[in-house]
């Protein structure tokens, strides 16, 4: 149990940075590809948006594929059911 | 462009024949009825049939009990998809280079309009009823099939409705915006675009007897040990595709009538007194709806899929079918965010921006418990229909949420028409309609081939080349509309010629993978049966699988 | 039973909050931009430069207020409200200027009013996005602001 906890306290940890990171990535795009209003106001208030986004996905698919990965094991019988 | 009209002219009058072939056949098994004590021959052909598993056959053509329409659907919808995936990637092919070069704009408009009409319609609403006529007769016990003739002229008015649709070479888009639609002329393709129209009204038509008729049988028909409680989450999330697909054609039906009447006394949609924008709005009323239609029935069948290779049932089988019956209600009230920038003013992009808000919240339960799902697992079974169950739900999320950018106004006005959108759903199409359709024809395949076994290296190629390949292209494609590369164009600038090249790559590795598949599929055939007909998806007890919410 | 109960609202309920915190960003984005979506005889701010864009298959026509015509090219002055008016002669277009953030279908028979403000001397690009026939994907053109 602790271990599942400290699994996903990790997983958010990295979600975070994630976050981070994005908001910056698109402030930078958005700021330098938007060149007039109403370009400049998308640019300045929704890069948090965008990066939650991003970080919800990353967040939800680390979540998903964190079960896979430890405890998915590949038999090489029957295949279908 | 002539060699496919008269191909499939040649594929029409196979049908008529084989219906003409179905009638003299009625009468031989009319006798057999006759003797048995039957006064309905049909009924008595579903009775002797049962619910036993049906073959992947063309005699499932020739009767209409349950599964043999399911299996109907099943070749049908495969039939279209390699049809409409030929039309999508011979589109990739042609965009190659900046300007057309293999196929005048024409052309690549009627691909382009084909490909997306016969993909909704015909391959994720006609797998979706394959799977629902197939697997629900076992799932809820089904006693008495009585509703087989309905089933049956359901299906044919869909059938031909996509004949029709193709022979009709419409490059009106899948959305027929008039008046747009209504110009005819050798120059425009839309030569016979109201061909398309009536194509496109018998496809609803059977949609909507075949809903009907599902919507029956599960409330109906279910054996009296299965409940609304203990039901099946597949027949739960069939039940809400059926009932929604009730609940939002009727106005697009309504409004294709009346763009229809426009061809012969254009007063509707176009002259002097014409509202342009009233045909949007019914189609979006019902544009929307169909595009839930796609995921709805798969999230059912990935809630069947899970505890079958996890060995632990759903983790939360009331949340899963409150999750799904949200998603129903809240996916009628969203589909005004088509029209966000189409001039009808900000309040109407606040309200349909809110609502489109709100209808993440049911998505997240399910993908909630799909993931609560696998961490309650003790051991996951990594097999073929299991990998596309994953890479389904990883495409859904990656989907879904690039949909969800697109609600916020400021970047709505930035990616509406652009490839994000394409992106964004070709995400949900590969990976949930698409992916969960092979993963569900994987697992019932043994029972469908009279006990045969797939190629298990093959079919693994076969996933790999369909996630990789669609992770590619519509990744490409999301990250082109960004920056603001339009969509449905026959040519592009020069500037989003690196995300097209990129695409394209990903199409060929699909098509390549869809060629496997073919493959696999033929040679498995050939091979000696070793199997049992039992398939998991189908027949296994529920107690087996630790009680999935009942069969 | 009560602990997955638990779990499951933790999740939904931090679904929600993002949910709402968007929705209320998108309202004050909305309001903030509000002349820039594009609305049907919208309201122009006053002392804008008003452009009349007209959709036809498959070129877009500018009329300036000085009536000069231009056809697939826009050149407007740097740091001016522009207002455009956008119709169209036949079927839905739909002027995109990714640059500016700015869309609005030309809709035949509604004028949808969209004001922009470029604030960077340039040549960008504009296109049509909605699918609107043969030669759609010509529909592009050229917006040049000067100083």
């Amino acid at each position: 149990m602790s271990n599942e906890r400290n699994v996903v306290v990790a997983i958010f940890v990295a979600t975070v940075v994630v976050w981070i990171l994005f908001d910056f990535e698109f402030y930078a795009f958005f700021s330098t590809f938007f060149n007039g209003y109403p370009g400049n106001y998308t640019a300045s208030l929704t890069p948090p948006f965008m990066a939650t986004g991003v970080a919800a996905a990353f967040f939800t698919i680390a979540l998903l594929v964190y079960p896979v990965w430890t405890k998915g094991v590949r038999e090489s019988g029957v295949d279908f059911k | 462009m002539v060699d496919l009209s008269v191909a499939l002219s040649v594929i029409l009058l196979i049908i008529f024949l084989t219906f003409y072939y179905i009638l003299n056949r009625k009468s031989e098994i009319g006798g057999a009825a006759e003797t048995a004590g039957y006064e309905n021959p049909k009924q008595f052909m579903r009775d002797t049939l049962g619910s036993r598993p049906r073959l992947l056959s063309v005699s499932a053509f020739l009767n209409d009990d349950a599964k043999s329409i399911g299996i109907r659907y099943l070749i049908a919808s495969i039939f279209f998809f390699f049809i409409a995936g030929t039309f999508g990637l011979t589109m990739r092919l042609n965009l190659t280079v900046p300007n057309p070069y293999l196929l005048s704009p024409d052309e690549y408009n009627v691909l382009l309009s084909e490909h997306a009409t016969l993909m909704i319609y015909m391959w994720a609403v006609g797998s979706a009823f394959a799977f629902a006529y197939y697997l629900l007769p076992s799932h809820l016990k089904v006693a008495r099939d009585t509703r087989g003739t309905y089933s049956s002229a359901g299906f044919w008015l869909w059938f031909l409705g996509g004949v029709l649709i193709i022979y009709s070479r419409t490059a009106g888009r899948w959305y027929f915006y008039p008046p747009l639609s209504l110009q005819l002329g050798p120059n425009q393709a839309g030569l016979l675009e109201w061909l398309a129209v009536i194509g496109l009204e018998m496809v609803f038509l059977g949609v909507m007897i075949t809903s009907i008729v599902v919507i029956l049988m599960i409330w109906k028909d279910r054996g009296p040990e299965v409940k609304w409680t203990n039901m099946s989450i597949f027949s739960w999330s069939v039940l809400f595709t059926a009932l929604m697909i009730v609940f939002s054609a009727p106005p697009l039906m309504v409004g294709l009538g009346m763009l229809f009447y426009d061809y012969f006394n254009p007063i509707f949609f176009t002259g002097p007194t014409h509202q342009v924008l009233l045909f949007t709005i019914l189609f979006w009323f019902w544009g929307h709806p169909i595009v839930y239609v796609a995921v709805l029935p798969y999230f059912g069948l990935i809630y069947e899929i899970i505890p079958r290779f996890t060995g632990k049932p759903i983790y939360s089988y009331g949340s899963a079918v409150i999750g799904l019956g949200l998603l129903l209600l809240l996916s009628e009230v969203v589909w005004g965010h088509h029209l966000l920038n189409s001039g009808l003013g900000i309040y109407w992009d606040l309200f349909f921006s809110i609502t489109s808000f709100a209808v993440v919240v049911p998505s997240a339960i399910t993908v909630f418990n799909f993931v609560a799902s696998l961490w309650s697992a003790d051991k996951i079974r990594i097999t073929t229909p299991m990998l596309f169950v994953i890479n389904g739900i990883v495409d859904f999320i990656i989907g879904g949420v690039t949909g969800v950018m697109q609600v916020n106004q400021g970047v709505n006005q930035l990616v509406h028409g652009t490839y994000f959108v394409t992106g964004h759903f070709h995400f949900i199409f590969m990976g949930i309609t698409t992916g969960i359709s092979f993963a569900a024809f994987y697992m019932i395949f043994p029972t469908i081939s009279n006990g045969r076994t797939y190629n298990v290296f093959l079919a693994r190629l076969h996933f790999y080349f369909t996630a990789i390949g669609s992770l590619i292209m519509a990744g490409a494609w999301t990250l082109g509309g960004l920056v603001g590369m339009p969509r449905a164009v026959a040519g592009y600038l020069p500037i989003f010629q690196t995300y097209q090249d990129v695409s394209i790559f990903g199409g060929i590795i699909i098509g390549i993978g869809q060629l496997i598949f073919l493959y696999n599929i033929a040679t498995s055939w050939l091979k000696h049966p070793t199997l049992g007909l039992e398939n998991a998806l189908e027949m296994v007890p529920a107690a087996e699988v630790a009680g999935s919410g009942g069969r | 039973m009560k602990d997955k109960i638990r779990k499951e609202l933790i999740f939904i309920s931090a679904v929600v909050a993002i949910l709402v915190g968007s929705a209320i960003l998108n309202a004050a984005l909305i309001s903030d931009i509000s002349s820039s979506v594009a609305q049907e005889n919208g309201s122009i701010p006053a002392g804008a430069y008003v452009i009349h864009v007209t959709g036809s298959q498959w070129v877009w026509t500018f009329t300036y207020p000085n009536g000069t015509v231009t056809h697939d090219f826009l050149s407007v002055p740097v740091n001016t409200t522009i207002a455009l008016i956008v119709n169209s002669t036949d079927v839905i277009h739909d002027l995109y200027i990714p640059q500016m953030d700015i869309q609005a279908y030309a809709v035949p028979g509604n004028n949808n009013t969209v004001v922009f403000r470029p604030s960077g001397t340039g040549s960008y690009f504009f296109e049509c996005v909605e699918y609107c026939g043969e030669y759609h994907y010509k529909m592009t053109g050229t917006l040049q602001v000067v100083a």
